[in-house]
């Protein structure tokens, strides 16, 4: 895949953070595991919180009109960036354009869970903060995760297998205190066995991409 | 926003809301696109859609061409209904309008084709 472009005043102006290692990383991870995601042939696709709209972007160009792609972000700038961003790196085929969909919303809560989507991404907010700045309005939304940083991500774990298809996959961002571990070991409680994808030691932290699929498939 | 998306949405999250759904639609602003027309994946989307909501979301917007009410049985195969399906579902965009809780009225704006389906901590 190729790294997609993206409006740098826009961001700014915005007020939306320019992609950063833990959007790189997810990045590598998708890209090195694009041929089994291929393999599970995704016809809906969903980034949850997209904030500068590069991952989806990435993913629609590659997989074009195979896919649906939808973004949803609670940060309304998120989402002028996001929709903006697929814009700037959507492929021309037969001088049609493919669009990714757009949404201003909180995780899945305005989503009907009927087991339809084969894809989810999430690069949450996780750094872990006091709880009250998690629920104030603007830019903290994007980074703020509660204690451990896992405010946001618990919220979204219980439903995920109401939304996602029986051969569905879901990519998680997570820092290593997140605790790696309990999240495999709640997921399993959903329904989910997960694996480490790829991580990476960045300066104060070190990162993970992880991949769930539902214990049934 | 596409139908596509409008199929997908409810307003369940909302306090004393039981299905949300369909949401009602109000359009003030249309935008046609073309995109490509893929019939693998438009027969692949079909079983994932709520087709009753879709053919009555697609006749308001005056996009439904020859959508039956009924899905037919070979659809596969039917490429004239799968190019109507494609058109309805991801070339029409609402660029502005409304989505309207059919149990509370609660209004969701559309602008630019972007529908805010934020809510507030008191409304869950």
């Amino acid at each position: 895949m190729e790294t997609p472009k993206w409006n740098t005043k826009l961001l700014s102006a915005r007020n939306v953070y320019e992609p950063a290692e833990d959007t790189f990383l997810l990045l590598d991870a998708l890209e090195n595991d694009i041929e089994n995601l291929m393999k599970i042939n995704p016809h809906i696709i969903l980034e949850i919180g997209p904030g500068s709209g590069i991952i989806i972007a990435a993913l629609a160009s590659v997989l074009k009109s195979r896919v649906q792609c939808f973004a949803i972000d609670i940060n309304p700038d998120a989402c002028i960036v996001t929709r903006n961003t697929a814009e700037l790196n959507n492929v021309t085929v037969n001088n049609t354009k493919k669009y990714v969909e757009v949404l201003n919303g909180n995780l899945l809560k305005a989503f009907q869970l009927r087991e339809s989507i084969d894809v989810i991404i999430f690069n949450p907010p996780y750094v872990r903060t006091v709880n009250i700045e998690t629920f104030v309005e603007g830019i903290s939304q994007s980074w703020a995760g509660g204690e451990n940083g896992r405010k946001i991500i618990d919220d979204l774990l219980p439903v995920l297998s109401k939304a996602i298809s029986l051969n569905g996959v879901f990519y998680l961002v997570a820092v290593s205190y997140n605790n790696i571990e309990d999240l495999f070991t709640q997921m399993k409680v959903f329904g989910f066995v997960g694996k480490i994808l790829k991580s990476r030691q960045v300066p104060g932290e070190l990162l993970y991409v992880l991949k769930f699929k539902k214990t049934t498939s | 926003m596409k139908l596509v998306t409008h199929n997908m949405l409810t307003s369940k999250c909302l306090k004393g809301v039981n299905t949300g759904y369909p949401l009602k639609l109000v359009v003030k602003e249309i935008r046609v696109q073309s995109s490509d027309f893929n019939k693998e994946f438009i027969s692949k989307m079909i079983p994932r859609l709520d087709w009753a909501v879709f053919v009555v979301a697609a006749k308001q917007i005056g996009h439904a061409g020859n959508l039956p009410d009924q899905l037919l049985p070979d659809y596969e195969n039917n490429e004239e209904l799968l190019k109507d399906v494609h058109h309805a579902l991801f070339e029409v965009d609402i660029y502005e309008g409304e989505l309207i809780c059919p149990e509370t009225n609660r209004k969701f704006q559309i602008s630019e084709g972007i529908p805010n389906m934020l809510v507030k901590e008191n409304e869950l």
